[in-house]
């Protein structure tokens, strides 16, 4: 038994040894002659390439290369031409009408015509289809209402081809952003021709039809997905990688072992390593338009006392949390919005500024003692938080809880459960205080408001205020860019700064370990990355 | 022995549905369905999707449609994968989760088998020092750890292997042995032990007694009853190898079915779930016949056959 003790000790010694040296070896680089881009799959399988069906972030970010909506953006998160050349939208900011390009081919030959944006949409729309991110299109007028089977003649959609090459879309209420959405992997087109020919058309390279940069040439299930250039994309001659292969390695550790060994160019590092990498400025960090923040259950005792909540919010040193505890560059977040996602007249979070100053445990006990006077309770009750068994979220029930402990001496237990059940209590709304994240699809600050309005199915919270609604209504429907943007603002200050409906912490981010030959690869807060401008230096 | 193994069927058809239907059960008893995330996701949308995995129909009808389809051993449409169905997901991981596990699995035999009696005839000697060095580094560093550092040594430093995915005869390597080394210790350990007893026994003095060769007796007679508890353990040890590789096909990015079955429980696949219950459940039914089977051939003292003693 000794004997095996000292083995095992030895052994733990060699293991730490072989593991720290694998964190300090420098990545090796070698710049393929070919240039092919070598990417891993986190999630693994995609469980499908068909845009509309995807629902995660990975699946479309593949799509976005094989794919090309009406629009695009830039480097900058800026809206440019996509398949429609130019477009036209009318003064009430409801009538889009875009000219498509006539070179735009499918990756089989066929153009791509307006006829196909119709017929895609429509095809989303269906109810026994199933897409789950069909909310997207329900700002074209008749939309969700043919989704839901209100509407059965799918020509009351308005979505329509006036000719092969120019196609209108009419919005129930105008949508500034609504160009900004049209990338979005879950609005991508398909080709008529070849979803009516072969419904089965995207489980197989072979019969993969696509419009983007890249086009589907292999496709081993739970192996690899292998792209190359499309020769039909009509902008075939900036795209200058040959190819862009995926492997499906689930492990973190593992993936980044293969980054270090030359065999990808790029992952994100596992979660125990990335504070030291950024450190030593062998990774690279993005803001993510998510937010994480504590849901208060604004209808369960004592959060149904707004200077309880504004004393819960104050306690937590947001700070501390993204850099001592979390340590993957998070931003400390004194609003609702998060960082880098857009009013439509600018920054959102630069425009409405802080709306509270944070670590503060003298307010923090003074809100205390108010609310629960106004309670009529003489101390805290016990508190239960539930929280998702992913690291990250039991990192941060901890992180807060102590918080809370040492400024407010609040005994709060913590239920972790297991990600999808925690998931189902919060949208059941049966929980009392949890951490959760919310991330934009689009780049636009409204895209997330409307989750605490009253009515609104997202709004987890029970967060209800009338003023809130009214302005998010007024935002709704405002033409004036200036004047929207204002809405939002006002709002935001509502939930927050008068209420503290929820408890905001930070901004995620995105770390990646990049092939520092790599460039050319756009990265958004919002959007997928997009690889069609990507290259090795030689 | 038709009457055996037709008793054998039917029990084996019992227990797999009993099986089955415990799943079935408890896997609706966890909070949760398949569409459930923190993504916006409409009820409009949620019940759109419920409705094309056939999801909105009361459990007994989604029992028993289960049950019906797997009949025809149609076992039906994940929800993780639209592309493929479950028969063709199988299809293509089973082989090379056999392949995995049977190469450590011969690997776990041959060298534990050969180590422990390496360390039996040389008792108390170098051999047997370093046998069973190797054996308690086997048991002792779990096999995610050791998978960890051999591709850090392998893989990373030497560059002599592929870090992970499949394909290669070499990408087999490494997770061959990291999934083999805990079972070859372990076999190293018993038949150690087990074929130190035998050798101390009277027949294997007898015959020595008698001039058989010092080898006829050691490979012929004492191995053989000495392996008798190995197999025993064979059974279980093919279980842990199969649930093993789990871990080890999440580590080494292999497309197996464990790492389907693995990520279906989270993804609430049930439909893979289920179908991870029936597969695993069929090998380890197969592998206990198999093993109770082998017995009858070493041991002919137990007829599991059902003759008369």
């Amino acid at each position: 038994m000794k004997r095996c003790t000292r083995w095992a000790s030895v052994l733990t010694v060699l293991t730490l040894i072989a593991l720290l040296a694998a964190g300090v070896a420098a990545p090796a680089v070698s710049a393929p002659a070919r240039q092919v881009l070598r990417l891993n799959l986190e999630t693994g399988e995609p469980p499908t390439l068909d845009p509309p069906k995807i629902d995660n972030r990975a699946a479309g970010t593949i799509a976005k290369q094989l794919f090309e909506g009406l629009t695009r953006l830039d480097k900058d998160g800026n809206v440019i031409p996509g398949v429609a050349e130019r477009w036209q939208v009318s003064t009430d900011g409801k009538v889009y009408t875009f000219v498509l390009r006539r070179n735009a081919r499918w990756s089989n030959g066929e153009p791509v015509t307006a006829q196909d944006f119709v017929y895609s949409y429509i095809r989303t729309l269906g109810s026994r289809f199933g897409a789950p991110l069909v909310d997207n299109l329900f700002f074209i007028a008749n939309a969700e209402e043919f989704n839901k089977g209100k509407i059965t003649d799918q020509a009351q959609v308005a979505i329509k081809a006036t000719d092969d090459y120019t196609l209108e879309i009419r919005l129930h209420t105008p949508a500034p952003f609504f160009l900004k959405l049209l990338p979005f992997f879950s609005v991508l087109p398909v080709s008529q021709k070849a979803d009516q020919q072969n419904p089965r058309w995207m489980n197989e390279a072979a019969t993969f039809v696509s419009n983007g940069p890249f086009r589907l040439t292999q496709w081993v299930h739970e192996q690899r997905i292998v792209l190359e250039r499309n020769p039909t994309y009509w902008a075939r001659d900036r795209v200058k990688l040959d190819g862009i292969e995926f492997t499906m390695v689930a492990n973190p550790s593992t993936a980044y072992q293969n980054f270090q060994a030359g065999q990808l160019d790029m992952t994100r590092p596992p979660a125990e390593l990335t504070g030291r990498l950024l450190a030593e400025k062998k990774a690279m960090v993005f803001p993510e338009a998510r937010t994480f923040f504590v849901r208060f259950n604004n209808k369960a005792a004592p959060f149904t006392n707004a200077s309880i909540r504004k004393a819960f919010s104050f306690a937590i040193n947001r700070e501390a949390i993204a850099r001592r505890i979390l340590q993957g560059g998070q931003i400390p977040l004194r609003g609702f919005i998060p960082h880098g996602l857009s009013s439509g007249t600018g920054d959102f979070r630069k425009q409405a500024s802080d709306l509270y100053n944070d670590n503060d445990a003298a307010k923090a006990r003074e809100l205390l003692q108010t609310g629960l006077k106004e309670l009529g309770l003489s101390a805290l009750p016990e508190l239960t938080m539930r929280t998702s068994n992913r690291e990250i979220f039991t990192k941060i029930a901890q992180a807060v809880q102590a918080q809370w402990k040492q400024t407010l001496r609040a005994q709060v237990a913590i239920e972790v459960m297991e990600h999808r059940a925690f998931v189902a209590a919060v949208r059941a709304k049966t929980y009392v205080v949890a951490p959760f994240s919310t991330g934009a699809d689009y780049d636009d600050a409204f895209n997330l408001v409307t989750q605490f309005t009253t009515d609104d199915f997202f709004n987890f919270t029970n967060y209800s205020n009338p003023e809130y609604d009214r302005l998010i209504r007024a935002a709704a429907v405002e033409t004036n860019a200036q004047r929207r943007t204002q809405f939002m603002i006002d709002a935001e200050k509502v939930l927050i700064q008068r209420d503290m409906g929820i408890a905001p912490l930070y901004t995620n981010t995105q770390v990646v370990l990049q092939n520092p030959k790599l460039k050319g690869v756009y990265r958004y807060a919002v959007a997928e990355d997009d690889y069609r401008d990507a290259f090795f230096e030689p | 022995m038709g009457a055996y193994l037709v008793r054998r069927l039917l029990t084996s058809i019992l227990t797999l549905w009993v099986i089955i239907t415990l799943t079935f059960v408890l896997m609706h008893a966890i909070p949760g369905d398949p569409f459930i995330s923190e993504a916006r996701v409409s009820p409009q949308a949620l019940d759109n999707l419920r409705r094309f995995y056939g999801l909105d129909q009361p459990l007994p009808v989604q029992y028993v449609r289960y049950l019906a389809n797997l009949a025809r051993l149609d076992l039906g449409r994940s929800i993780r994968s639209e592309v493929r169905n479950i028969n063709q997901m199988i299809a293509d991981g089973l082989p090379i989760s056999a392949l995995l596990g049977a190469e450590a699995l011969i690997l776990a035999v041959v060298g534990g088998v050969t180590l422990g009696v390496l360390a039996a005839l040389g008792h108390n000697r170098l051999l047997d020092h370093v046998s069973i060095g190797l054996a308690i580094v086997g048991i002792s560093v779990p096999s995610f750890i050791l998978a960890t550092l051999l591709i850090t040594i392998f893989a990373v430093k030497l560059g002599i292997l592929p870090v992970s995915t499949w394909g290669t005869w070499q990408h087999t390597v490494m997770p061959a042995f990291a999934l083999g080394l805990a079972p070859l210790a372990y076999l190293a350990r018993l038949t150690r032990s087990s074929m130190l007893e035998e050798l101390g026994q009277d027949y294997v003095k007898a015959a020595i007694a008698r001039g058989l060769s010092r080898w006829r007796v050691i490979l012929g007679h004492a191995l053989r009853n000495a392996l008798l508890p190995v197999v025993t353990v064979l059974g279980p040890i093919t279980a842990g190898i199969l649930t093993g590789s789990f871990i080890i096909e999440n580590i080494f990015g292999i497309p197996g079915i464990g790492k389907i079955f693995v990520l279906s429980i989270s993804d609430r696949d049930y439909p893979l779930i289920l179908s991870g219950a029936v597969v695993y459940s069929v090998l380890l039914l197969l592998t206990n016949f198999l093993v109770d089977a082998a017995y009858g051939v070493i041991d002919p003292r137990i007829r599991v056959l059902g003759k008369t003693r």
